[in-house]
């Protein structure tokens, strides 16, 4: 396939991701507590406005953020099983939320919650840089992501363990599992500045990555900083995974699966992969906010329940492909 | 092509301790093929990362032209100098063609598209390397051997006037190891200065202009085929007592037996 080829083709599936985006997007601001359709009443231009569009734009916002980040850290550690909780700022997120209900920050500050959980991910990036070195290979980001992971789990289950009050812990508990439901858009925009950046980094290191595809050595030879491309990768996961989870809590499997469906149909470029992977991300968790609210009135789901219901699956499937193609 | 010579004076290379490149000064020039052997371990590979900018010397200076290769930015460094590591790795399965064009990377703004001279360089090297038959075949569905030709199109689609490619025969077979060193010899006549590290030392005695023998992290001898890989200094530097043959006007270098002793042939 010639270059001319692959922009034509790359151009259709970013068109339709688009176009699929914004249907969802669409779809997310018709689906209420009575079903599908536009509110009724004199309250209708308010609930659309202060209900359901920050949801929608979260929720796009927040699946971008997943999907590119994903995209990016697999292509930088050129491992197709990573996703943006493996550097530890999830965690970190989810620790600083947790935190901050514990302590009843969340009950008395309006955007405590929020302010707290980016506080987390940025203590827990900063750790996770420091840990892996300057200068640090993909392996030892990945080892101390996993010690700052587990480190911010046990501080989380000591938190919840230390927990006088059975309802700060229920709403911790359930706040970990993810939700756009009750954000305002003051929350967007707290959020969307930081994720906004967090993308601008990610999407300028496309060329890099595709470099890497050949080792480290064949890439700084091809004339690639790959400390920049360190420094890149790794703040612009933090402020966008980590200002996403600050305000809507952990979503999981979205950064795992996005780039995995989307890595053929690019033809296994880490720089194509980016863009599809920003609005494939943001596809999944819109789709994925509009099913919950359908079956909501059956059951009450949490939307990092339901991806992880739909993402374990597709895990399952992913090992069992992995195994044959490095069976001996 | 404007020829660059690559000048490296007084390179000592200290890892862990270990001088593994130990004052090592030498001159590549434009227009040649250079071998470079030795033993395992002579310090081959880590003088080619020197040569390519990747090591900075612990001691000496790499000249590229008349610039100090350490303050040339990586881009412009990309632009002059092509590298073949050793350890063939791919990372994803992209399509032979996709991973020839890396090779374009230094010659166009991030994120812009190919051009009919990046076209023209890719399909010139995949032509050379004999891989154009696989260009939308996923790299890894290809063998040990064609993935290195792969990789080697890669090398030259770079179109740098320096060449250094690490062990590039190893896992070809004999035909496509004729084909690559030609592509070699045709790459320096068309005035680039070319370097390659290789154990075939008929090879090296057969396509290149100057043979450099490495030796314990020292330069044992440097000068044409004949003279560097005479019958002495295979002894001296390989331990091999080994026989430089003619046959059918092509140099052959045959190792016989170990110069210990060992391995000595029954007859």
């Amino acid at each position: 396939m010639t270059a001319g080829v692959s922009a034509e083709h790359d151009r259709r599936l970013l068109f339709v991701l688009a176009v699929a985006c914004c249907g969802a997007f669409v779809a997310s601001l018709l689906i209420g507590p009575s079903g599908f359709g536009l509110p009724h009443g004199d309250t209708r231009l308010l609930i659309l406005r202060e209900i359901r569009l920050p949801r929608a734009i979260m929720g796009a916002l927040v699946g971008a953020a997943l999907g590119l980040a994903g995209a990016a850290l697999q292509g930088y550690l050129r491992n197709p099983l990573a996703e943006p909780g493996l550097i530890g700022v999830s965690g970190g997120a989810a620790l600083g939320a947790v935190l901050a209900i514990h302590l009843g920050l969340a009950a008395a500050l309006p955007l405590g919650l929020p302010v707290a959980g980016l506080i987390g991910a940025s203590i827990a990036a900063l750790a996770v840089v420091s840990l892996a070195g300057e200068r640090s290979s993909p392996v030892a980001i990945i080892l101390a992501g996993v010690a700052v992971s587990s480190l911010t789990a046990a501080l989380i289950s000591l938190t919840l363990n230390l927990s006088r009050n059975p309802f700060a812990a229920a709403e911790a508990i359930f706040w970990m599992m993810g939700s756009l439901t009750d954000r305002s858009l003051v929350h967007v925009y707290l959020a969307a500045p930081l994720i906004l950046l967090g993308i601008a980094c990610l999407l300028r290191v496309g060329t890099a990555l595709d470099a890497l595809t050949l080792g480290e050595d064949a890439a700084r030879t091809l004339g690639f900083d790959l400390d920049r491309l360190r420094l890149l990768v790794i703040a612009g996961v933090a402020l966008s995974v980590g200002a996403a989870t600050a305000v809507t809590g952990m979503i999981g499997f979205v950064g795992l699966i996005v780039p995995h469906v989307l890595r053929p149909y690019v033809a296994q470029s880490p720089s194509r992969l980016l863009r599809a992977s920003l609005l494939g991300g943001a596809l999944m968790v819109l789709l994925a906010d509009c099913l919950l609210r359908l079956i909501s009135p059956v059951i009450d789901l949490r939307i990092g329940v339901l991806t992880a219901l739909l993402g374990a699956p597709f895990f399952v499937w992913l090992v069992i492909q992995l195994r044959s193609e490095y069976a001996p | 092509m404007n020829g660059i010579a690559l000048t490296a004076r007084g390179i000592i290379v200290r890892l862990k301790g270990r001088a593994v490149v130990d004052n090592a000064s030498v001159t590549l020039s434009p227009g040649e093929l250079i071998a470079l052997a030795g033993p395992n371990g002579a310090g081959k590979s880590t003088l080619l990362k020197t040569l390519a900018g990747l090591i900075a010397p612990s001691d000496g200076e790499v000249h590229v032209g008349d610039q100090l290769l350490r303050v040339v930015s990586a881009r412009e460094r990309a632009r002059l100098i092509a590298y073949l590591p050793q350890s063939r790795v791919v990372h994803w399965p992209l399509p032979v063609r996709n991973i020839v064009a890396l090779g374009r990377l230094p010659h166009r703004p991030p994120g812009s598209v190919e051009n009919a001279a990046d076209a023209a360089a890719i399909d010139a090297a995949m032509a050379a390397m004999d891989v154009a038959q696989f260009s939308d075949h996923p790299i890894l569905e290809l063998s040990g051997g064609e993935q290195a030709r792969v990789l080697m199109a890669r090398a030259l689609a770079q179109s740098a006037p320096i060449l250094l490619a690490d062990e590039p025969t190893a896992g070809l077979d004999p035909a496509h190891q004729l084909q690559l060193f030609e592509a070699l010899r045709r790459t320096a006549q068309r005035g680039a200065t070319v370097v390659v590290a290789t154990h075939d030392l008929s090879l090296a005695a057969r396509y290149c202009s100057t043979v450099v023998v490495m030796h314990h992290g020292r330069i044992a001898v440097e000068g044409a085929p004949d003279v560097a890989l005479s019958e002495a200094h295979l002894a001296e530097v390989y331990g091999v007592a080994a026989k430089s043959i003619v046959v059918d006007g092509v140099p052959v270098i045959v190792p016989i037996a170990m110069r210990n002793g060992k391995n000595k042939p029954v007859s």
